[in-house]
Formats: structure tokens, C-alpha cells, sequence
């Protein structure tokens, strides 16, 4: 398994789209759909669209907010997408569940004392409590987070943990408690001693090590007692950090990867498609007949899978006056859009890498053969097609995340899209790039 | 934690039954479909993937009992028990050899939460080039 961390964020910038809203694109009736993750009331984990979701559900619905009616919806569990959010900027803890504290358990041949959800000096936190009786070492005693909480680490990286940590007394002479991931590999090994621990006596304070590990694969917190204790001490952990790096960076509280907040920082909300079987769909969606459509979408793919980001009918290549977005599109890794008039159709190209945010957006005229599309501002390379043979946008149902629901299942998130019936204009387009890019996250 | 589930072709049925069990509603019958993915010998498997809390794992292993949403007996039960049985359940944190794909199982592999790559070694999808021209054109 892979996990890519989003540090980057799109370097084009785009205008203000002041005061813009894409209500704006639908005030006369135009057909179409909008999808907007960030607005929490559309957003649903049952089809009648009565239970709003939070961060972490599974997505059984997300209304259209173009007033056209055209809500997308997945009824199996199992191929829904996931509710999520995280800060502008992305997600630097990879530990899943970082305030939570109530997936400890105490383990080896004399546990610990482990008290989930415990209080101290103010901070809800995991307290453990290890006596002189308790046997030394990872087998003897320690705490362990479950493998919920467990994080997949790579090789190619130095990996920092950081977590905040109090002490019930100091530790004296040889005493040492170890704090760290370990499973693939033995990483980030915080050691408590009687050098480092009176100041942890009394108040909690921030410890972090960085180790780039040398197997890859699951980690999980183990914190356990190196030598026997003299008294009994108990430990205190809370806020922790397990992030790419060789240090520890501004706190994110996780209470799962996909719900992540940070400080300062506004929400990004999405949906997570998991690139295995995760899809949705709407009805049929009426176009009128119209000859032209602009489409644009938010999404960051997280693999080199090809996936479907949206697409209007169950296969673009051979049903006329479709279209689709996907990340990547083809076998040469690039995103990309394309659209089909009534006889041949227009593909546009990207090159961008997993992990990077963007938008993506084009304008296909079919009479007029007009072709535009754009990712995060400036134009793709136009690699097939000169011609659309004319026609018309067909009805056809809008699949998110998948071909047909089926097929080319898209890895990544997706942080709304909004498709108009007709063709923008150039200030309208960037208007509504600008838009999703802040909803995205992409600098603005 | 990330649950991925390869079922055989030829278990598709009970394991759709056992995805109701323990699952929402009836719309589960839905979670396996036609196999799109293959092993190296060519047979199919359909494959699910979703985020579940440790009691899903729980409740795959217990005795199976009829959900409450399910008055009027969708589910069969003897069926679902059929797949219940055939489960092979990995977790990289216990096993450091890649899970086991076995066309008479249903192989279930647990691995940390976040959008994942398949975990099972040498099963690919029947997948196509999504515009169709097999453009190989990188910079």
C-alpha cells in the first residue's frame, strides 16, 4: 500500500474570483449539476439524503446544487466514497487517530494499567501505569495501539513521531520508558530517562525523533517500560504526530486520515474514492439539447491507477456527445479530459503527479469544434483529435469515481465539480476555476 | 483500518449474502459483482474495498446473526455461514508475507486506514486505456 502525503500545493496562482459564486452559472435555469463537498447539508450517508455525514462516514449521497436535481448516489456500503476533511495545505499526520484515546490495550507477560480516555492536568490523554512488579521489555509490559491505528511507512523517508508526554514522578537512576511506532520496522524511539523527565513532572511537554526506517510496511504505537521501575509512574500521552521528515511540524489532530484539522488552518472537505470499487451515479441528466458544455472538477489523485474522475455516459471512447475527466486518463500517466461529438472525439493531456491538488476544466463546442481544456489555469496538451463531427450533449447518467460504476475506479479525492450546459466564457471559466481551487485547497 | 476483500467468482453469491450480514441493508447484496481481476492461474475474483472499525473484524469471526433490518429473511443465512467459512484474514501486522490468494477462499486483508492499492500480490484488473489510443507520450 502506498500513502502520499500532500505537502505541496499548487504553485499557479489564479485571480480572486470575488463575490463569484456558481450559483451565478445556474440563476437562469441553465441545465447541469454542482457538486460541493465543502457544503456539509449536501452531503449524505443515506440515499433519501435525511442523515447528514461527517468526516470519516461513507457518502451514500451528495446533492446537486445546481437546482437541477441530478444528486449522485451509491447504495453499497462497500463502494461508497468517504466523507473527508483536512487543512489547507494537506495532511502531515499519518497517525490516524491522534487525540483519541481509547484504542490502547495493554499487552505482554505483566501489562500495564491503561487507562483510555483519562484526564490529566486539563488534557484528555492515555494513561499507563507501570508497577516495580511488571517485567521489563517489549514482551513483558507495554501498551499498544490496535491495528486501526497502525501506519504504513516506506523506506524513502526519514519519519518524525512526535507526541506530548507527562509523568506521574521522575524517573530515577536506570529507569527508561521507550515511546514508538514499531511492527515493520522499529521507528522514532522516544526514550524517557531520569536525564529528560523532570520536566515532564507537572506539565505535558512536546518529544519527537526523527528515523527513516528500514523496512517498509504497518507501524504502531507500543510504548513500554525498557527497565524495571523502581516506584510506581505513570506515563501520559496525547497529540500524537507520525509525519514524513526529519521534523516535527505544527500539531494536526486526527481522529482518522480522513479527518484532519489543524490550527489556524481553514477545512478542505472532499470525497475520498479508494480506486478499488468506489463509485457513484446519478439519474439520467437532461441537457436540452444543448451543443455545448463546460465542465470543471477539483480532485487530487492519489496512485498511478487510471481512474475516472467524472464522466457523462458509461463509456466516452464510443457513446456521442459524452465526456469525461480523469486522473490519470491513459497509459502515459497524465490527467486529462475529453469529450465526443456525434462522430470522433478531442482529448486533452496534463502532466501532474499523485499527490498534487488541482483543477481541471474544458470547454467543448461540438459545432464549432472548440476545444479547451485547462488544468489549474493554463491550457493542456492537445494529443488527439482535431474534430467532434458536430452534434449535441447527450443525457446520459454522470458517474463519479468509476466507468459506468464498474471500471477505471479513480484513487483520490475529489473536492467537487460544477458542469454547465452551454460554454462559458474565458472570466466566467477562470471565475469558476477560482472558485474550486479555493475549495480545494490550491492556493488561490 | 482498511478492510479488501478478493472473492472468487464462484463465491460471489454467498459472499454478497455474508456482505448483508454485515453490512446496512439489502443494497450490500451489491458489494461483490461479476470478477473484473485475475490471478496468474486466470481466475476471477471480485474485489471490495472499505474503512471499517475493528468491530467489523469482530463480527466476521462470530457466529453469525440475522441483522435487525432484515424482517423479512433477504438474507440466507445458510449461505452467508458458507462464506464466513471460507474467509482467510491477513493483517500485515501479524504477517509480513503478503496475504494468500486462493480461488476457494475469500481472502480478507486488513491493513492501516487511508485509500489503498490492492494488497494482494498478483491479482491485476481487466482494466483498459481510458481514452482508448494507448498515447505512451511522456516527456
Amino acid at each position: 500500500m502506498r500513502i502520499v502525503t500532500d505537502l505541496s500545493v499548487c504553485g499557479r496562482p489564479f485571480r480572486s474570483g470575488r463575490a463569484f459564486s456558481p450559483s451565478l452559472l445556474f440563476s437562469s435555469g441553465q441545465r447541469g449539476a454542482w457538486y460541493d463537498p465543502s457544503d456539509g447539508r449536501r452531503v449524505f450517508t443515506d440515499l433519501a439524503g435525511t442523515l447528514a455525514a461527517t468526516p470519516g462516514e461513507p457518502v451514500a449521497r451528495i446533492d446537486d446544487r445546481s437546482g437541477n436535481g441530478n444528486h449522485a448516489t451509491q447504495a453499497t456500503v462497500a463502494k461508497q466514497p468517504i466523507f473527508g476533511r483536512h487543512p489547507v495545505g494537506g495532511i502531515r499526520n499519518l497517525h490516524p487517530f491522534s487525540q483519541s484515546d481509547t484504542l490502547f490495550s495493554a499487552l505482554g507477560s505483566t501489562p500495564p494499567v491503561v487507562q483510555n480516555g483519562a484526564e490529566h492536568l486539563g488534557e484528555s490523554c492515555v494513561a499507563i501505569t507501570f508497577t516495580p512488579a511488571m517485567t521489563p521489555g517489549f514482551s513483558g509490559s507495554r501498551a499498544e495501539r490496535s491495528a486501526a491505528a497502525a501506519v504504513q511507512v516506506t523506506t524513502d523517508s526519514a519519519y518524525t513521531t512526535s507526541a506530548h508526554i507527562s509523568l506521574s514522578r521522575p524517573l530515577v537512576g536506570a529507569e527508561r520508558i521507550r515511546v514508538y511506532f514499531t511492527g515493520a520496522s522499529a521507528q522514532g524511539e522516544i526514550i524517557v530517562t531520569a536525564a529528560n523527565s523532570g520536566g515532564l513532572v507537572g506539565g505535558f511537554q512536546r518529544l519527537e525523533v526523527a528515523k527513516t526506517p528500514a523496512v517498509a510496511g504497518p507501524v504502531t504505537l507500543r510504548p513500554f517500560i525498557e527497565t524495571a521501575m523502581g516506584a510506581d509512574v505513570t506515563i501520559y500521552i496525547n497529540r500524537v504526530q507520525f509525519e514524513k521528515g526529519a521534523t516535527a511540524t505544527a500539531y494536526q489532530e486526527t481522529r482518522s486520515l480522513f479527518d484532519v484539522t489543524e490550527a489556524g488552518l481553514r477545512d478542505v472537505f472532499y470525497l475520498a474514492f479508494d480506486g478499488i470499487d468506489d463509485a457513484m451515479q446519478t439519474g439520467v441528466v437532461s441537457w436540452g439539447g444543448a451543443t455545448a458544455v463546460s465542465v470543471l472538477a477539483a480532485a487530487r489523485r492519489g496512485s498511478d491507477n487510471l481512474g475516472i474522475v467524472l464522466e457523462s455516459g458509461p463509456n466516452t471512447n464510443s457513446v456521442a456527445g459524452t465526456f469525461l475527466v480523469a486522473a490519470p486518463i491513459g497509459g502515459d500517466l497524465r490527467d486529462g479530459a475529453m469529450a465526443r461529438g456525434a462522430s470522433s472525439m478531442r482529448v486533452g493531456r496534463q502532466d501532474n503527479a499523485p499527490g498534487n491538488p488541482g483543477v481541471y476544466s474544458f470547454t467543448a463546442d461540438l459545432p464549432g469544434n472548440t476545444f479547451a481544456p485547462r488544468f489549474n489555469g493554463g491550457p493542456m496538451t492537445l494529443t488527439t483529435g482535431t474534430t467532434f463531427g458536430g452534434g449535441n450533449v447527450t443525457d446520459q447518467s454522470l458517474y463519479l469515481g468509476a466507468r459506468a460504476g464498474s471500471s477505471s475506479f479513480f484513487t483520490g479525492r475529489f473536492y467537487g465539480a460544477i458542469l454547465v450546459g452551454r460554454a462559458l466564457s474565458t472570466s466566467e471559466v477562470a471565475q469558476a476555476e477560482a472558485w474550486l481551487a479555493t475549495r480545494a485547497g490550491v492556493t488561490p | 483500518m482498511r478492510i479488501t476483500v478478493s472473492c472468487p467468482e464462484a463465491l460471489i453469491g454467498p459472499a454478497n449474502q455474508l456482505a448483508m450480514v454485515l453490512g446496512e441493508g439489502p443494497a450490500d447484496a451489491a458489494t461483490f459483482r461479476v470478477g473484473s481481476w485475475r490471478d496468474a492461474a486466470g481466475h476471477t475474483y471480485a474485489v471490495a474495498s472499505f474503512e471499517a472499525g475493528e468491530a467489523w473484524l469482530e463480527h466476521a469471526q462470530m457466529p453469525l446473526r440475522r441483522p435487525d433490518w432484515d424482517e423479512e429473511g433477504t438474507i440466507d443465512m445458510d449461505r452467508a455461514r458458507q462464506a464466513q467459512e471460507r474467509l482467510l484474514i491477513w493483517s500485515p501486522l501479524d504477517n509480513a508475507a503478503p496475504p494468500a490468494i486462493s480461488s476457494s477462499h475469500i481472502s480478507v486483508a486488513v491493513t492501516p486506514s487511508g485509500i489503498a492499492a490492492v494488497p494482494f500480490p498478483g491479482l491485476v484488473i481487466d482494466d483498459t486505456d481510458i481514452t482508448g489510443d494507448q498515447v505512451r507520450d511522456l516527456p
